[in-house]
């Protein structure tokens, strides 16, 4: 144990990403009722996507982690911004079909 | 391909799109309160074996967490752990007889983990199944919708299934179709109408669930007298490296 090691206390990581998980699912469903008033189609669609919520993180760890997501996530890079995006996508495509054909 | 929009009627939004939806979400909160309330409450265990385990717990404990005792408490605790591990003190019973395992179908215990199953699978694939059958018999035989993205022509039996356009572009779809992007989308709105994410995924991901962990009187486990036995050498060859070895020097150079 020679050089440092950060330990992570597990309840409040845990809490960390219940926390992003939410800003996540918030965010998702009202991107993808954004894309459907915008009427957006196929690829725009997407970049949409992963531009609102790419943003989303960068807030999220400008505001909540103060500019340092490694202080509150063991991965921040994956957590953040990758699991996010991936796992939420279904549900964006979700509600961007329905506005889009209530719309349209 | 056919180049010309598709004029659908808007009454199709408020009389399929919308229902298909309320019912999914209202079926899925539905299922996951009837799930809470099949569950068996569990049984008491015997406090002979909750205490093997326990014990089995502890040892395990101290095995990972050894760094912060001091060398005289590490030697102590070691000593200790190594003789009640290979003495018969805590195990549930005593003479431990090598005979074959209990069958599985007649003991009670796995046939209620079983049950359990069971009815898990039962309240994930019933409900299922029913909707599905719903929207494919109420809905069936019409575009209701137009796909903000293309998709490829494979597609096509199965989102426009019911509907005798063999030329019709792949992006006007039915309303299984709605059903399916239903079916995978509504994890984030079931988390945030129940306010937690875990009870979410266990609504979704219905495959992977029931994947309880086999303890030691679970059919087929290992015995406890040789699990004992292992943990009792592990904690005989354990090295031990306590984190005040140096502490000062540590302290004092850490720029804090």
């Amino acid at each position: 144990m020679s050089d440092k090691e950060i330990i992570f206390y597990g309840p409040s990581v845990e809490k960390n990403r219940t926390k992003l998980q939410y800003v996540h699912h918030v965010m998702c469903l009202s991107l993808g009722v954004a894309a459907g008033v915008l009427s957006l189609e196929s690829f725009m669609g997407f970049v949409f996507y992963a531009a609102g919520m790419t943003a989303t993180n960068l807030g999220f760890v400008a505001v909540c982690c103060h500019g340092k997501p490694r202080q509150f996530f063991r991965f921040p890079l994956q957590e953040v911004f990758w699991d996010g995006i991936q796992s939420n996508i279904a549900g964006y495509i979700m509600m961007w079909c329905l506005v889009y054909a209530l719309v349209k | 391909m056919v180049p010309d929009e598709l004029v659908l009627d808007p009454q199709l939004k408020y009389w399929v799109l919308l229902p298909i939806s309320v019912v999914m979400v209202v079926v899925g909160l539905l299922r996951s309160n009837v799930t809470l309330l099949l569950k068996s409450d569990p049984k008491l265990e015997e406090f002979k074996k909750n205490r093997e385990k326990q014990f089995l717990k502890r040892a395990t404990s101290f095995k990972n967490g050894s760094s912060v005792l001091t060398r005289d408490e590490f030697l102590v605790r070691q000593e200790y752990f190594i003789t009640q591990l290979k003495s018969s003190e805590f195990f549930a019973n005593k003479n431990v007889s090598s005979d074959a395992p209990a069958n599985p179908l007649t003991d009670p215990g796995s046939a209620d983990a079983l049950m359990e199953m069971a009815k898990g699978n039962m309240m994930n694939y019933i409900p299922q199944t029913l909707i599905m059958a719903w929207v494919n018999y109420f809905f069936a035989g019409f575009v209701i919708m137009k796909l903000p993205f293309p998709i490829t022509d494979s597609f096509k039996s199965m989102l426009q299934q019911g509907i005798v356009t063999p030329d019709l572009n792949v992006r006007y779809v039915s309303s299984i179709s709605w059903y399916f992007v239903n079916l995978m989308g509504l994890k984030p709105v079931y988390s945030l109408i129940m306010n937690d994410s875990s009870a979410a995924d266990e609504l979704v991901n219905s495959q992977q669930q029931n994947q309880q962990l086999p303890n030691l009187g679970a059919p087929g486990a290992p015995k406890v007298d040789k699990i004992f036995e292992k943990e009792a050498a592990d904690i005989q060859i354990l090295s031990h490296e306590s984190i005040y070895d140096g502490i000062i020097d540590r302290v004092l150079a850490a720029d804090l």
